[in-house]
Order: C-alpha cells, then sequence, then structure tokens
C-alpha cells in the first residue's frame, strides 16, 4: 500500500476503533503473517481490534471504499492458512469483541461473540451448568466458538449432531458494504432459538471462512451432559475392519462420537516400529509431545495398528450398562477374524478428560487436509493414500469420526512436521497436494480448505455450483474485500 | 554461534497455538502484557516470532517497537506453564536472549540505562547510596559475617534494603529467626545487588558480576545457609548462579521455607492469634520458577485464628504481580494494572488482605492500591508469622 495512502488509511482506522487498538507496526504485523501450517507467510498491512458492530461497520465502510482487504481473524488456529492476508490489507482481530450475549437455560442456546472461546464455554458449563455440553473440539481453548462453527468445525459429539454448523440457530453479521443483517428466528422474533423454517439464510456466511461479512453474533444450540460415561478402545489390525467397526457402531447411534486414529503415535501404538507412545498425562491436558523429525523417516514395515475409540454417554447405570453390551456384541461380530485388542486403561483415562489437545506441533508444524464425505470409502481412499505418506517419507497420520450416526465422516490426513526443514516443508506441501487428489476421487470435500485447496475444488466443480457461489460472492461484496483467496474470489 | 541460533530453534518449534495465553484447565488469561496489550506480539508466541523475524532479517532490533515487545513481559513464565510443547522454562529463557541481543546492539529502555548506571555506582537497582545499604538492621544487633562468622546469612536484597515501607519486613524476618534461636547474621553495607534484575534485563555480565562476587563472598564467610524474603533473589541465587558453574557451599533457602522447617522442627511455634481472612499470592519467582508452592500455605495455615483461602489463579497458575523484569522501571502503568487484576481477584475470594513472600509483589500491590485510592490489606508472611510468636 502506498505510503501516502497507507497514512490515511490509519488515521481513519483510529478514529474508528481508537489509536490504541489500530497496529501498522512490524513486529504486529509480522505476528499475524505466519500460522502453524506449511503456508508461504503474508503481511497484512493493520491489524485492527474493533469492540461492538458500530466500529465494525465503519472499518468495512472505509476497506470497502479503499477497497482494501478485510481478514476476520479470532485466534488463527484453523491449520489451513485460512487468516494469511494473501492480498495484505486489515486483519480484523475480533478477540476483544467476546461477550457472553444470552444464555438460554430452557431452549438451551448460547449467544455469543466472535472472541468468546471454548475455553470460556468449557468454564462456565464446567461451574454454573454442569448438566449442559458443547461439541467441543480438540482445538486450543484459545481458539473461537464462532470461528469453529462459521468453518462447519466438529467436536465430541460428532456422531450425534454432525458439523458445528448443524448446530447454529442463527447470527448477525456485518455486511463488506456495512449493513447489519440477522439470520434465523432472531431476524423475525427475538428468540435466537432456531433457524428452520425459514428459507436459510446461514448458507450465506457458514462454509465461507470470511468471505462474504463479519458475523458479530452467534446463536448455537447447547446439549446435555450425561452423568455417565465410558471410552472403550479398541487396537485393530488392519484398515478395512476397523473401518467397518466405526461405520456399524455409528448406525446404532450408541455413541456420542467413535474415533478412528491411524497415528503411529497413537495410544497403545506399536513401540517397536520405532515410533514413542504419547508422553501422556500432563497437568491435566493430553499431551502429544515427542521427538519426531521426518527428515531421515522410512517407515518400517508391517501392519497398521488402527485404535477405534468409542465415547458412550449415559444417564442411568442401566442405561450405560445397555450400551455397553451392545457395544460388545458389535465389536466381536464386526471384527470376527480381524486381529485386535483392548486398549490399556490408563490410555483412554487421557481421553475421558475431554480437554483440548496441547502440544499437537512438537516440531512447530501442523498441517491436515481435512475432508468430509462417504463412510462407505474410507478405507480405499486411506489405501491410496498411505503409500503418499510413505513415498515422501512422512508418518502416516489419519483421524477418521462417522457424523450423524455415519450418513457421512471425516476423513483427515495429518503431518506434524518440522519447520526449520525447508526440505521437509517442501515435502509436506507436495504431499498435502497429492492427498488432495485421492481425497476429491474419492468424493471427500476438504474443510478449512487453504486457498490451493479451494481453487483445486474449483477446476473440478459444476460450472452452475460456481457460478452461482461467484455471484453470491459479488453481490454480498462487490468489491471482492473480504478475506481474500477464499471461495468465490474471482482472483482480482 | 550467536544467541539468535540457539534461539532459533525455540521460534521455530512454537506452532503459534496459543496454549500459552490461558492456563490450561482453568481456561483463565496467563499472560499479563498480552491480556493487557492484546496484539499477538505481546504474548510468547508473538515474542518467539519476534525472534524468528530477527534471524529472518525482517525485524530489526532498532525498531521501537519490537523493543517494547520485548520488555513489556515480566519473564513471570506463566507461559512456559502451559505450553504443551515444550515445557519447562524455555519461551521465557528466549526472550532474555533476545533481551541480551538488545543489549549487545545498544538498545537499552532509558529506564533500564537507569538501573544499570545505579548497579554500577551503588550495586543496587533503585538508586539509593551504598552506604545505606545495611541501615534497616540499625539497631538490631545482628551479626556481621564479614567480621564474624554465622550458622545462616539473611539476605535482604535491594527493595527490602532501600525502601523505608518496606525494611520492616527484613527486621521482621530476622525476629523470627532469632526467635527460633538461628544464628543469623547479615553482610551489612557489605551486601551487594543479586544481579537478578540486569540479567532479566538482558545485561549479562553485570548479572555474572554480582553472581561471582556474591558467592566468593558466602563462600568465604562459610555460611551453611542463605536466607531470603525476596522470591527475585532466591530464584537468582538458586536457579541462575549454578549455571556459572561456580562451586556454591552453601544452601540457598527462602525464609518461608526455613520458617516451615522450623516450625516443623518445633523451633518456632506460633501461638498468637491472628484473627484474619488472607489470601495467598504466589510470587512468580518462588512459585513457578522454584517450585516452592506448599511451604508458605503451610506457614500460613499454622497461624492460629488465620483462615487461608486460595484465588482461582494459584500455585503453578498463578497471575503475576507485574512488578518483574524492569517492568515496573519501564513501564509502570502497566505493572500498576496487573498488579489491580490480582487484587480484584483476590478481593473475590472474600479475603480481608493479600499475604504474598516477595517484597516485589509487595511494593507493587501497594503502590497499585495507592494509585486507586482503595484499601486492601497486603502482608509478606514474615509481619503474620512474627505476629503470632
Ligand atoms: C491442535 C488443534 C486441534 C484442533 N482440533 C479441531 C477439532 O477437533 N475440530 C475442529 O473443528 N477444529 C479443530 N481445530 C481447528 C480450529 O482450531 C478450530 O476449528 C477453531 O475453532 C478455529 O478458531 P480460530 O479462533 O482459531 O479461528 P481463526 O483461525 O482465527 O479463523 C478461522 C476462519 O474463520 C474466519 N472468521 C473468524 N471470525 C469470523 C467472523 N466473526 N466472521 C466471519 N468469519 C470469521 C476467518 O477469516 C478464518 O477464515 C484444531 C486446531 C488445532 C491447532
Amino acid at each position: 500500500m502506498e505510503a501516502g495512502v497507507k497514512g490515511k488509511v490509519q488515521a481513519e482506522l483510529e478514529k474508528i476503533v481508537g489509536g490504541e487498538y489500530v497496529s501498522a507496526s512490524r513486529p504486529d504485523l509480522y505476528s499475524y503473517s505466519r500460522d502453524m501450517s506449511e503456508h508461504e507467510p503474508a503481511w497484512p498491512d493493520f491489524v485492527v481490534m474493533p469492540d461492538g458492530v458500530a466500529e465494525i461497520q465503519g472499518v468495512l465502510r472505509l476497506a470497502n471504499r479503499e477497497k482494501i482487504a478485510v481478514i476476520p481473524y479470532t485466534a488463527g488456529d484453523n491449520v489451513g492458512g485460512l487468516t494469511l492476508p494473501l492480498r495484505g490489507g486489515i486483519i480484523l482481530d475480533l478477540k476483544r469483541m467476546n461477550r457472553l450475549i444470552e444464555f438460554n437455560e430452557p431452549d438451551r442456546y448460547i449467544v455469543v461473540e466472535p472472541g468468546y472461546n471454548f475455553g470460556d464455554l468449557r468454564r462456565l458449563l464446567d461451574r454454573q451448568y454442569p448438566h449442559l455440553w458443547y461439541s467441543f473440539p480438540g482445538a486450543p481453548g484459545v481458539s473461537s466458538l464462532m470461528s469453529n462453527a462459521l468453518l462447519m468445525g466438529f467436536g465430541r459429539l460428532t456422531n450425534v449432531i454432525g458439523t458445528n454448523a448443524e448446530n447454529v440457530n442463527g447470527l448477525e453479521a456485518v455486511l463488506p458494504t456495512g449493513e447489519v443483517v440477522k439470520i434465523g428466528s432472531a431476524a423475525v422474533t427475538s428468540s435466537w432459538a432456531n433457524r428452520a423454517p425459514l428459507p436459510d439464510l446461514a448458507g450465506l456466511f457458514l462454509g465461507w471462512q470470511g468471505a462474504t461479512g463479519v458475523v458479530t453474533k452467534i446463536s448455537v444450540q447447547l446439549w446435555p451432559r450425561h452423568p455417565f460415561k465410558h471410552i472403550r478402545a479398541v487396537l485393530v489390525e488392519g484398515i478395512r475392519p476397523a473401518c467397518n467397526l466405526a461405520r456399524r457402531l455409528a448406525q446404532t447411534r450408541v455413541a456420542e462420537i467413535i474415533e478412528v486414529w491411524t497415528f503411529e503415535d497413537a495410544p497403545g501404538a506399536d513401540k517397536d516400529k520405532g515410533s514413542r507412545v504419547n508422553e501422556g498425562k500432563q497437568q491435566g491436558a493430553i499431551s502429544m509431545r515427542g521427538e519426531r523429525t521426518n527428515a531421515t523417516y522410512d517407515r518400517p514395515p508391517g501392519p497398521d495398528t488402527i485404535s477405534v475409540v468409542v465415547t458412550l454417554a449415559a444417564d442411568s447405570e442401566e442405561e450405560m450398562k445397555a450400551k455397553q453390551s451392545l457395544l460388545d456384541v458389535i465389536i466381536r461380530r464386526e471384527l470376527k477374524g480381524a486381529k485386535f485388542r483392548e486398549l490399556p486403561r490408563e490410555m483412554v483415562g487421557l481421553i475421558e478428560e475431554d480437554l483440548p489437545v496441547t502440544g499437537s506441533a512438537p516440531l512447530g508444524g501442523l498441517t491436515w487436509v481435512g475432508s468430509m464425505g462417504p463412510t462407505s470409502r474410507w478405507a480405499e481412499a486411506l489405501e491410496k493414500i498411505y503409500p503418499i505418506y510413505d513415498r515422501y517419507r512422512l508418518r502416516r497420520a489419519a483421524i477418521l469420526a462417522p457424523f450423524r450416526s455415519g450418513h457421512y465422516g471425516m476423513l483427515r490426513l495429518v503431518v506434524q512436521f518440522y519447520k526449520g526443514d525447508p526440505d521437509e516443508v517442501e515435502r509436506v506441501g507436495k504431499c498435502m497436494r497429492e492427498i488432495l487428489e485421492v481425497v476429491l476421487d474419492h468424493g471427500f470435500i476438504p474443510y478449512k480448505a487453504p486457498a490451493w485447496a479451494v481453487a483445486e475444488m474449483m477446476k473440478r466443480s459444476d460450472p452452475g455450483w460456481a457460478g452461482l457461489l461467484a455471484r453470491v460472492k459479488k453481490m454480498l461484496d462487490p468489491n471482492d474485500i473480504m478475506n481474500p483467496g477464499r471461495y468465490g474470489d474471482t482472483g482480482k | 554461534m550467536d544467541v539468535l541460533d540457539v534461539v532459533r530453534e525455540w521460534n521455530i518449534r512454537c506452532a503459534q497455538c496459543g496454549d500459552c495465553k490461558a492456563f490450561k484447565t482453568l481456561f483463565l488469561p496467563s499472560c499479563p502484557s498480552g491480556h493487557r496489550f492484546k496484539f499477538n506480539s505481546y504474548f510468547a508466541t508473538g515474542r518467539l516470532m519476534i525472534g524468528r523475524g530477527l534471524k529472518e532479517g525482517v525485524l530489526a532490533l532498532e525498531d521501537d517497537d519490537v523493543i517494547d515487545r520485548l520488555y513489556t513481559c515480566t519473564v513471570c513464565r506463566a507461559c512456559d506453564e502451559n505450553c504443551g510443547n515444550f515445557p519447562g522454562g524455555h519461551i521465557v529463557d528466549v526472550i532474555e536472549g533476545l533481551r541480551q541481543m538488545a543489549v549487545s546492539a545498544g538498545c537499552l529502555l532509558p529506564a533500564h540505562q537507569v538501573m544499570v548506571d545505579s548497579l554500577k555506582k551503588n550495586d543496587n537497582v533503585l538508586e539509593r547510596p551504598r552506604e545505606e545499604r545495611g541501615d534497616w538492621a540499625r539497631g538490631l544487633g545482628l551479626k556481621d559475617i564479614t567480621a564474624g562468622r554465622a550458622e545462616v546469612v539473611y539476605r535482604a536484597g535491594c527493595l527490602l534494603s532501600f525502601d523505608p515501607e518496606m525494611q520492616g519486613v527484613a527486621r521482621d524476618a530476622v525476629a523470627l529467626l532469632r526467635r527460633a534461636g538461628v544464628d543469623v547474621g547479615i553482610e551489612g553495607r557489605d551486601e551487594v545487588c543479586c544481579g537478578g534484575r540486569a540479567y532479566e534485563i538482558g545485561q549479562v555480565a553485570e548479572f555474572t558480576k554480582y553472581a561471582e562476587h556474591n558467592v566468593e563472598a558466602y563462600n568465604n564467610a562459610g555460611v551453611g545457609r542463605v536466607v531470603l524474603s525476596c522470591a527475585d533473589g532466591l530464584s537468582h541465587l538458586k536457579l541462575l548462579y549454578p549455571r556459572l558453574d561456580i562451586k556454591m557451599n552453601f544452601e540457598v533457602l527462602h525464609l518461608v521455607e526455613y520458617l516451615d522447617l522450623l516450625l516443623k522442627e518445633g523451633r518456632l511455634r506460633f501461638t498468637g492469634e491472628v484473627p484474619l481472612k488472607v489470601t495467598y499470592h504466589d510470587p512468580c519467582h518462588l512459585g513457578r520458577y522454584a517450585g516452592i508452592f506448599e511451604p508458605p500455605r503451610d506457614v500460613l495455615r499454622s497461624i492460629p485464628g488465620l483462615e487461608l483461602v486460595e484465588m482461582e489463579r494459584s500455585r503453578q497458575f498463578s497471575w503475576c504481580c507485574g512488578a518483574g523484569a524492569g517492568v515496573k522501571q519501564a513501564y509502570p502503568d502497566f505493572a500498576l494494572w496487573t498488579a489491580r487484576e490480582r487484587i480484584k481477584e483476590a478481593r473475590e475470594t472474600g479475603a480481608e488482605a493479600l499475604v504474598t513472600a516477595c517484597p516485589w509483589c509487595e511494593r507493587n500491590f501497594k503502590d497499585a492500591l495507592k494509585e486507586s485510592g482503595e484499601s486492601f490489606g497486603v502482608y509478606d508472611i514474615a509481619e503474620l508469622a512474627l505476629r503470632a510468636v
């Protein structure tokens, strides 16, 4: 941005949000120019921290007039480079807007601002509403509940509710042109309790990665937190039996979440294969740390040991017993003829605590191709993906989970990598690209998709859909200011 | 290999996940500067990135904003407590390493220059004449270890030696030790700064000078134990001095540890009632640094009539007082803001007073109260303990 313009814009921004909350200083800009993923850094021109809808309107009107990019930001933990300002502009850091607007206990929903994070909700529920729960992700406690829902993220109730976007009752947003809109029942009544049966305009914001406006309030549903909880985990040899078991269990609706972990370092994984078991409990949080450089890694031969982890919840002992025996029956039936064993109790205990995962990037880099699609094609996709990991000398690591009793499911291919080795970073980038191709070939759609993955998907997409997407984007964001490089970007 | 090569490794390994920003499991803010100034560069993760930016040559120490971000940290180690990737003090090590580079590059904050000049001239960071160092003990008839032997030397440190409002803490401390029959002496006018503040602001040469001097002095005096009321001093003597690899022929104890020991050995007894409801603030250097969490609580619990209640952020999850690592001198408003946050939390427990075991914390809490015109009790443990004997 040219210096004269920059000075003028900065002065206007300062008038809108106050001088203390606008920065064009180099250490500030630099600290928003990277994230934990392998994506190239990109510098913003300003970091701005508004507080309130009126201030956001002011910033967006100014940005729209000056055609400056605006990137909504809450914690930058999306793992897809989604808050990297690909064309510079303003990082709109929303962490000051962290209020809980409404806690509606009878109708079990909350209305919150963008900066309200998972830690805030977890505290509140633990202390004041222990009978209520949310589909908490493994994401850091400082990451935003709203951003997670907008990104169609998910937590530990996936087999019940699917993604957290399906959990949204309504929202309020500031459009790039400065108007404020409400979506859902709050648009018509004083209640934030539901989205149906209105024409569903939530789709103008859900899944868009901040490319259509700045959401300022969101209403999400809370779920029961059952007093009885039980985790059962089995180690299964081979991808197919593990996937079949997870799919079958999902259909019974017996579990809140079923996860399939194919980490070599997953709890209980075979130490003899040169991998390291998680270091375990560390002041109440789950730690995944360990020294794992990929620089000299070659996969040792042998079958994959895969953990299938099932979380049961119940309101009474009798209900729990019934669920456990059903689980027993299914495990025995589905794993007939397969090699399997139970995961040690102390490993299961870690998962029971349901806390954010910490230390998930011991080498500084964490990235993934996360995707959602047909669970019937999990095993087939994984069998094609594993050789890609091996070819790039990266550790095989996948997490799978059926959503909404297995109607669809997650397939997430993860890489922890060392950011200090350019060769490794390059390998990771290439590996992710190859994996994306396989994922798309098998009917899966990447979530929290980085710009390159969106571009790849657009190449394959139905022209009618792509055209409609571009028209919606144009209508809402005529000057293409919102988070460039994401969905609907015309590349101008 | 320069400091940057060493810190580079850690800078790269920071995933920027933000775990450092809040106490895990409590989900409450942990980083004073991040919580106060909000931009990412004020959190640990931002500071590690600054290190990376310096290494890459896209940031420069000559940039005042870089210096500001590096020095608005109280080195309280809350970030290190939370980091799941590399727990164990590496973040603060990096920040201190970057400060050393700033000093080498001649990029010093004016307020810190004053401290360094004062050290050079007066052997203390408070700009007070060296000759007044032992005045706090005038009339107490304490042994002088530079002239004779004592089993234990009590180190008052800079703040308790020179701050007239705080000197009572040192007097209470030695009174308690004498009640327990401890053979205690002091260095009087010959005591010098521990050098810890110098280390924290990046002045390693100054630190080394004082560390070497002090170790030699205590070794020569043949003392068995050095006892301090200052948590900063304790952690510097106990954790930093050994890095110099000079043999220390003495044990270093904080007063609360020693009192706890004396109580448990039956050499000290609390009999007087102190009817007060208090909450204990863990000084970062005593708690997170030195791992001393229970002794101060045990001492407080031994005081008849005293009720101890806990703040939510306590022990390793304690919120910093805001005074450390040169922040009080260079950023007084921020230091007081941090203290006010803590006082607010202390009040919420229903306690009538905040008790601590570090003069820097106590000074900052008292200043914050003075500034806001509020009243709330602030005590050093020694003060309450003495009331009970
Ligand atoms: C270790 C780890 C584990 C994780 N586990 C999970 C998991 O189990 N499940 C899961 O779903 N995710 C997971 N994540 C991903 C991610 O952390 C979460 O989805 C998280 O909630 C994102 O929040 P954030 O505050 O970091 O968002 P950011 O990264 O700051 O923003 C995410 C996106 O939302 C947009 N955005 C932000 N605010 C607004 C707004 N107000 N209006 C419009 N757009 C906006 C941004 O522009 C960006 O595109 C994990 C991440 C990590 C690092």
